[in-house]
């Protein structure tokens, strides 16, 4: 294998760089093992009484409840699907009662809230099939409620259930602040994780790339199966700078991500039929800057999973929401910040400036961008920052998808927003224009 | 982003003071080698700028901002000190207004207000040397440009394109001027005029460009006048460059846009 060296910001510090291509082998990292192990150790079973399902997390849904208020759930049962692609399922994680259905504006959903919730009524198990092919993989993640774990590039919502995507990125790769690296998340479950990642293949007719940390190669390599290592600073490892890097969003294109630990999921519902919808996260507390590990459900009450006091973020603080369920695609939960915090425009430390500042109509206006030099290594490889967040900000959507926005998602943008001197949210208006491409396409 | 509780972030208001904060030692370098007629200069400066910043924000209901500042700065320490003080008004007005505030404040526009201000006063009045750097001044600009350098206020691209273009073409003609009396005439320029991020170009290539652009016509400029690089010289070079930083800006936008398009072709095909 050759050995390509590339450098994610610019070619110039040694510590941004990651290595793709490069030689794995077992005995690589003696001491990540020995981290993963001990982090493994730790790893405590948490359980909440309430969970929900949040609209947030799935872009482009058009939500068709199968479910109301009052109705007794099993683990594992439909509860939403998409009006667009009836296949889609969202499925409940644990057994409970439908507390409540709130919707947003224009009939988008706002969260599904499950209480009560046990996991007695574990779901049937799915039948273990002697040879999976690509239909019957897609109808068993479709009728399981793990397609939406997939995320398409361009746009980052759940994939139509009919397309076969140029390539599928496994991200085994955290990047954000106080994140753990995910091999932690996967210790115990390698052979599930290796399983997965090759009944993936069958999705798509081309590579998939497996996105980790340095250390010890996580699958085998096949023609299709590559092993690729991303190291760096922020934003290394987020699934959007090694899709910019590996394999670049053309027209009509698209590539779907998913997580590593999603993927292992897929593994064990295909090999022991069994549906598991727990998943490991991490518990940051932002003043101690130490993590734990717990083992929950996604949707699960922050209250209840964190509930010490001050503010609960889902997602790291640099890209994670104020919220009252942990995110589906959030793999971290940040404690311990000062009441007010707010992630996006309305930063903690700016809240009582702009009040005292701004009065009547001069609230919200957007102030200029300055284009420091932070600014130019918040974005993934060869996307221009200062270009793009201009035509952001006038909404120029056609220039926007020029400059490389079809290759991101809001997790990209957190960067750019805490570090312009606009105070604009870049999530936002990226997903604006990403709204009006799709509109158009 | 070490740390969670970092409770700084970047504003306009605060880039501003923080290049005033930079220029201060300069300032402090004319003073000492000009004397108290600096002061009379960049009060009157200072109070043109911020009434018209002032008759701006009534007029667009916004709030008054204090990004006059830098540009007085800029005014005092180049503009020369036995000019009459209401030239300076005149110029500062000119500068302020068509430089930055008519575009919407500062960072909205493409020029640097105080080069546009010292360029207008060359211009208006026949005769004006601006004030030629010494070494004096040129060793207070030094912690300044450490500063802006390092916190990426002033991009480091830029300084060292326009450095070596100096130098280069320098060399190259032969003149017969040492190193350091180029470097001298041309660092505050430099790292003040030349490098303010909101006057130059916005995209890492474009920094190069630019900053060789800046280097390129202060050597051409310099070289009709004399020897010596001359103030006047800096500040059209910088002027000029500002003018053409969003088309070299346009043409990386546009090379990016073409190898994206070829890259994602390679991908796929």
């Amino acid at each position: 294998m050759p050995q390509v060296a590339e450098n994610l910001n610019g070619g110039r510090r040694a510590g941004d760089s990651f290595y793709i291509g490069q030689e794995l082998s077992d005995e690589a990292m003696p001491q990540d093992r020995q981290r993963v192990v001990e982090n493994m150790r730790a790893i405590t079973d948490r359980a909440v009484t309430t969970f929900a399902i949040v609209g947030a997390d799935y872009q482009g849904l058009r939500p068709a409840p199968q479910v109301a208020v009052g109705d007794r759930v099993r683990a594992g049962q439909v509860l939403l699907t998409d009006r667009t692609h009836p296949q889609v399922a969202i499925v409940a994680p644990m057994a409970g009662k439908v507390a409540s259905i709130d919707h947003g504006p224009s009939r988008t959903l706002s969260a599904l809230v499950i209480d009560g919730a046990t996991s007695v009524n574990a779901p049937p198990p799915v039948n273990k099939r002697e040879k999976m092919t690509r239909d019957s993989l897609r109808r068993t993640l479709l009728a399981q409620g793990l397609w939406p774990a997939l995320r398409t590039r361009p746009f980052g919502r759940f994939p139509d259930p009919d397309r076969v995507p140029d390539a599928i990125f496994v991200t085994a790769t955290d990047s954000e602040p106080l994140a753990p690296d995910p091999r932690a998340y996967l210790a115990g479950q390698e052979q599930a994780f290796r399983a997965g990642v090759a009944l993936l293949a069958l999705l798509t007719d081309g590579s998939v790339y497996v996105c980790q940390s340095v250390g010890a190669a996580l699958v085998e390599e096949t023609p299709r199966i590559r092993n690729v290592v991303f190291d760096g600073a922020h934003p290394a490892g987020l699934a959007s700078a090694q899709i910019e890097t590996l394999h670049p969003v053309g027209p009509g294109q698209e590539v779907w991500t998913i997580d590593c630990q999603d993927t292992a999921a897929v593994g064990r519902l295909i090999e022991t039929g069994r549906f598991d919808p727990t998943r490991i996260v991490a518990v940051t507390d932002a003043r101690t800057q130490q993590s734990e590990l717990i083992r929950t459900i996604p949707g699960a009450s922050l209250r209840e999973l964190a509930g010490n006091g001050g503010q609960v973020i889902s997602g790291s603080h640099l890209a994670g929401r104020k919220a009252n369920w942990l995110g589906r695609f959030h793999r971290q939960i940040t404690t311990g910040l000062a009441d007010g915090y707010a992630s996006g425009s309305a930063r903690w430390w700016n809240v009582g400036r702009t009040t005292l500042k701004s009065r009547g109509k001069q609230r919200n206006l957007p102030r200029a961008i300055i284009p420091t030099s932070a600014l130019q290594r918040a974005l993934p490889p060869h996307i221009l920052p200062v270009p793009l967040m201009r035509a952001l900000s006038i909404g120029d959507a056609e220039t926007a998808a020029r400059l490389g926005a079809l290759s991101l998602i809001e997790e990209d943008m957190a960067l750019l927003t805490s570090f312009c001197t606009s105070g604009a949210d870049y999530g936002v208006l990226l997903r604006h224009v990403l709204h009006d491409l799709e509109a158009e396409a | 982003m070490t740390s969670p509780l970092v409770n700084f972030r970047w504003t306009p208001a605060n880039v501003s003071v923080t290049q005033a904060t930079a220029m201060l030692p300069v300032l402090i370098a004319v003073w000492a080698t000009h004397g108290p007629a600096v002061l009379a200069t960049l009060t009157v400066a200072l109070v043109a700028a911020l009434a018209w910043e002032g008759v701006f924000a009534l007029i667009r209901h916004r709030p008054v901002t204090a990004h006059g500042l830098t540009t007085a700065l800029i005014v005092a320490i180049m503009a020369p000190v036995s000019l009459p003080l209401w030239q300076i008004a005149v110029a500062v007005s000119l500068g302020f207004v068509l430089g930055e505030l008519i575009f919407g404040g500062r960072g909205f526009g493409f020029l640097n207000a105080g080069v546009a201000t010292l360029a207008f006063l060359v211009f208006s009045f026949p005769g004006v040397a601006l004030l030629p750097a010494d070494l004096w001044v040129a060793a207070a600009a030094v912690p300044g440009a450490v500063l802006l350098l390092a916190v990426g206020l002033a991009p480091w691209r830029t300084f060292v394109a326009a450095i070596l273009m100096v130098a280069a073409v320098g060399l190259l003609s032969g003149t017969p001027v040492t190193l350091t009396d180029t470097g001298a005439a041309v660092l505050f320029g430099v790292v003040f005029l030349a490098c303010d991020p909101v006057g130059g170009a916005a995209t890492r290539a474009g920094h190069w460009l630019y900053g060789a652009l800046v280097g390129g016509l202060i050597a051409l400029f310099a070289a009709d006048t004399g020897p010596a690089i001359s103030a006047n010289a800096v500040v059209f070079a910088v002027l000029l460059a500002s003018i053409f930083a969003p088309l070299l800006d346009y043409l990386v936008v546009e090379v990016n846009v073409r190898r994206r398009r070829n890259r994602a072709g390679r991908a796929n095909g």
